[in-house]
């Protein structure tokens, strides 16, 4: 309980570039960090390679980069390696950072970040919402505790699908009650309106 | 100035180091200016940007510490099936 009030509070420091006044962040989420274990393994195995390759293929193919001026020169071919494979495992962290939906008290916005030049911003009033379905299927899913969020909306509009989302049954219902809370002030604002 | 010396200018310091200099300004300003204000996204920015700094200041060093007039850069590239320096025939 405690935990969930200090992530509450955290959410509420946060502010993006297009948020209006007095609209506050309520929830921030990020795909599950099991998403990133494919890239974890192919980088770790690109981080491997050139120390077996040192091991098995140098001193049978290669026996000169173990003497002196080359000896020196397959160190820095190695730093160079090694600088790409971090920027390669930067780019995937990039990736999965920047994609994104944040729940505010107004509104749902989902962005995907795919590659450095595609961005796509997509928007859903809380108020819109008509059904929301949270689903863990699988091992693993149930395992880790991911899953996915299915939102309807009014009309023949879009359904947002928020993917991999971890605990999805728990933001579920935190979504349900932010919709309820978004709906009880449209009715609060309607009727001082009426009166 | 040897010619070894300057194609190892090119290719292990020009072309590397210029890539990584693009690539850590894309992720330094996408990270900067998408990212969330009031997360740590602009410490890990700084974090990666200095890394790249010091990965980059490593390479430098190590560029330098090897004598390029004993390693036979020319000789390799030309033995090769690369047309860099073309042969004049008779």
């Amino acid at each position: 309980m405690n935990k969930n009030k200090n992530k509450d509070d955290r959410c509420r420091n946060y502010s993006f570039p297009g948020q209006h006044e007095g609209e506050e962040v309520k929830l921030i989420l990020r795909k599950h960090l099991i998403v990133l274990l494919p890239h974890l393994i192919y980088i770790s195995l690109m981080f491997l390679l050139p120390i077996a390759f040192y091991i098995f293929f140098v001193p049978a193919v290669f026996p000169a980069f173990l003497i002196a001026p080359y000896e020196r020169l397959f160190v820095l071919l190695l730093l160079i390696y090694y600088g790409f494979i971090w920027i390669t495992a930067f780019m995937v962290w990039v990736d999965y950072y920047l994609d994104i939906w944040i729940i505010t008290n107004e509104r749902l916005l989902d962005i995907e970040q795919i590659g450095f030049f595609n961005r796509v911003v997509s928007e859903l009033d809380l108020k819109r919402i008509q059904d929301i379905t949270s689903r863990v299927y699988g091992v693993l899913p149930t395992m880790f505790g991911f899953g996915n969020i299915k939102i309807q909306t009014a009309a023949e509009e879009r359904r947002f699908e928020l993917k991999t989302i971890p605990h999805p049954v728990t933001t579920r219902r935190k979504i349900t009650e932010l919709y309820r809370a978004a709906r009880e002030k449209d009715r609060f604002i309607f009727r001082d309106r009426d009166e | 100035m040897s010619q070894s010396f300057i194609i190892a200018v090119l290719t292990f310091l020009v072309i590397p180091l210029g890539i990584f200099f693009l690539f850590s300004w894309l992720i330094f300003y996408h990270l900067k200016r998408y990212g969330l204000k009031g997360d740590s996204t602009k410490k890990v920015a700084v974090f990666f940007r200095l890394s790249m700094i010091f990965i980059s200041i490593i390479i430098i060093v190590t560029f330098f510490f090897i004598n390029w007039d004993n390693i036979a850069i020319r000789d390799f590239i030309e033995r090769s099936n690369i047309n860099l320096f073309p042969t004049e025939y008779e």
